[in-house]
């Protein structure tokens, strides 16, 4: 991959946040929400991020979306250090990345028609937009999702919760944007919608060349949208790669119990699986061995000791595990 | 042996135009050590159908047709008949075990009552047989646990007193509806595992309500699949896995992105086009018509009968004979 390719880069981004004190002396604890994460995103591919709940992965999208600060490290869109932009400037560069939520009921305001909502990143990020051209711009954007131009005139509660989330799309792709950030797009809805918003999804990508960092709890989804994914356990990014690679050869304990975790008709017979307790991470961040090990079926005396980093275990293949 | 007859279940709200059918003509049964999934997705009447066992229905809602349990018919049983066997011979759990716990109790006295209440225990004994009911359960450190609030615990855990206390009476039958959805799914996983071993354990009959066809394939031998209201098809699980008769059941699992065999596959998703039927519309034939890519003329004329296609296993479908 030539580096004009790129369009997203991350590197070693961290974001920790200070907890109250326990008592006035104490020290301030912290939570290192995320630690060392570093990936790219090639225009026009899909990237995934799983994970389970608290390792880090709404902390990421919201550094992405620049709704947050680092603590330390960059994230780079076209080139551009967002952190880096004055005020004005990152508000230019917005319109260059969208997100969309999960929730499709919270996150259209019950108030708004959907053609207020639609435009509304329009008035913010192109203000010198034309009444005509937004009115244009609108039905293009609904066009684009499946939906009706005379639609712009209904409110949210009009809509199913499928055609909600196909909303929330139309006012991200309002703007054009090159990254589209989809913080668990289908988790909330039913499966049959849930096929036709992964469809859209992919359609859109066909025909404007959008970019996704899809983030998600469910592999199948992810395994089903992205080409390379980066799976997270407690802030850190613990195995990496193509899609097709990792799902077929996990190599990071986690990934493997992650997999063989999804219910299914196939493995109700197989003798009780190997389970990964639930308690005991290791959420001290001064920590000098691996966060898992308290999990992990392999762990050894070394796994407390020596934390592993990310390294290349098959052809672009990364785990951060010693036995990997 | 049979524990449960339903037999042609009808749910209706009361609305400002009449009453709606929230739940159509439901009728199965349920053995002693028997697992019976309820499959369907949002709107579809599966958590009407449980809550209507276990006479919890809406104010609004009234329930016609017999649910014989033991001989005897719950839809006309009185409430103070109903709150004896609630919670002693028919125990529930709930997706969410955050908002069905009490935050302002601890875990021990919410166990306990049950007990209490249908045991007629005093308190200590109560607690005594809760630390029990908690340690059987998984629940690590149980003797502490017992004074811990709601909030103390984390999501598994929680779900994992929630089914202490639903255990507490060793019911006749468990009702779990969407009892992992919340969890992640390592944490799904093991609760699923304890759920099965429980009810092999205690000889209980399941009834387990999801939209998840993997947890279906996975803990139960009978499945139901509802749609609009309406049992659509049922059958044993293993049989519908592999060979998927009416049009809802086979487009339900088309529209999953699939991890089989983990190769990744690119492309589109099968979808079922449109939306779920509102309840209140008046169809005369199929309510899945408009949505089923076989349905004919007489589709949407008349309903449609219930079809025999196998070894207890059923299909309402007018057409279904010609492919299965």
């Amino acid at each position: 991959m030539s580096a004009p390719d790129i369009l997203l880069e991350v590197t070693a981004l961290e974001r920790r946040f200070t907890l109250p004190r326990r008592h006035l002396l104490a020290a301030a604890p912290e939570v290192h929400a995320l630690n060392a994460v570093d990936f790219t995103i090639a225009r026009g591919h899909s990237f995934g991020v799983v994970g389970e709940s608290g390792c880090g992965k709404s902390t990421l999208a919201r550094l992405v979306m620049a709704l947050d600060r680092p603590t330390a490290g960059s994230v780079s869109l076209l080139g551009r250090n967002l952190f880096a932009l004055g005020p004005d400037e990152l508000r230019l560069m917005r319109r260059h990345f969208q997100i969309v939520f999960q929730d499709p009921f919270g996150s259209l305001d019950p108030r708004f028609k959907v053609g207020r909502a639609i435009g509304e990143p329009l008035d913010a990020l192109e203000p010198d937009t034309t009444r005509a051209e937004r009115r244009e711009r609108i039905a293009q954007s609904l066009a684009d999702v499946g939906l009706k131009p005379a639609d712009a005139g209904k409110y949210p509660h009009e809509f199913s919760g499928g055609q909600r989330q196909r909303i929330a799309i139309a006012r991200a792709l309002i703007v054009r944007p090159d990254l589209i950030v989809a913080d668990e797009p289908v988790s909330a809805l039913d499966v049959s919608v849930q096929a036709q918003v992964l469809n859209l999804m992919a359609e859109l990508q066909e025909r404007h060349g959008v970019t996704y960092m899809l983030i998600s709890h469910d592999l199948a989804v992810v395994e089903h949208v992205a080409e390379t994914i980066a799976v997270m356990y407690l802030g850190r990014i613990v195995e990496q790669g193509l899609a097709a690679q990792v799902f077929a050869a996990p190599r990071h304990p986690y990934t493997q119990a992650l997999l063989d975790a999804v219910p299914s008709l196939e493995r109700r017979d197989r003798s009780r699986r190997q389970r990964i307790p639930e308690m005991g991470a290791s959420l001290d961040p001064y920590d000098p061995g691996c966060p898992f090990r308290a999990r992990c079926p392999k762990a050894e005396a070394r796994c407390a000791a020596e934390r592993p980093g990310l390294r290349e275990v098959a052809g672009g293949q990364r785990a951060a595990c010693h036995f990997a | 042996m049979t524990l449960l007859t339903v037999d042609r279940l009808s749910v209706n709200l009361q609305g400002e135009s009449g009453p709606v059918a929230l739940v159509r003509d439901v009728s199965f049964t349920l053995d002693r050590r028997e697992t019976l999934g309820i499959v369907g997705e949002s709107g579809c009447g599966k958590t009407m159908t449980a809550l209507a066992l276990m006479g919890l229905l809406p104010e609004a809602a009234r329930a016609e047709g017999r649910i014989l349990f033991d001989g005897e018919d719950l839809v006309t049983a009185d409430e103070a008949r109903l709150c004896a066997l609630r919670g002693d011979r028919i125990a529930m759990i709930f997706q969410e075990p955050m908002t069905s716990l009490n935050p302002v109790h601890t875990v021990g006295a919410q166990v306990a009552e049950v007990l209490r209440l249908h045991r007629a225990m005093g308190e200590g004994e109560a607690l005594a047989e809760a630390l029990r009911l908690l340690d059987l359960v998984g629940i690590p450190k149980a003797r502490e646990r017992l004074s811990a609030y709601p909030h103390q615990l984390s999501g598994g855990q929680r779900q994992r007193v929630m089914i202490a206390a639903a255990l507490a009476c060793r019911p006749d039958i468990l009702l779990a509806d969407e009892p992992t959805t919340a969890l992640d799914v390592t944490v799904q996983a093991q609760i699923l595992d304890l759920i099965g071993e429980l009810v092999r354990e205690f000889g209980m009959a399941l009834v387990l309500i999801t939209h998840d066809l993997g947890v279906v394939g996975q803990v139960t031998d009978r499945v139901i699949v509802m749609y609009a209201g309406n049992v659509v098809e049922s059958g044993p699980t293993e049989t519908i896995f592999a060979k998927r008769a009416h049009p809802y059941t086979q487009g339900l699992f088309a529209a999953r992105p699939r991890q089989a065999g983990r190769t990744s596959q690119r492309g589109r998703l099968d979808t079922i086009p449109g939306v779920v039927p509102d309840p209140s519309a008046v169809i005369a034939g199929c309510r899945f018509a408009d949505r089923c890519r076989h349905a004919v003329d007489i589709c949407h004329r008349q309903p449609p009968p219930l079809v025999p296609i196998g070894a207890d296993h059923d299909a309402l479908c007018h057409r279904v004979r010609e492919w299965a």
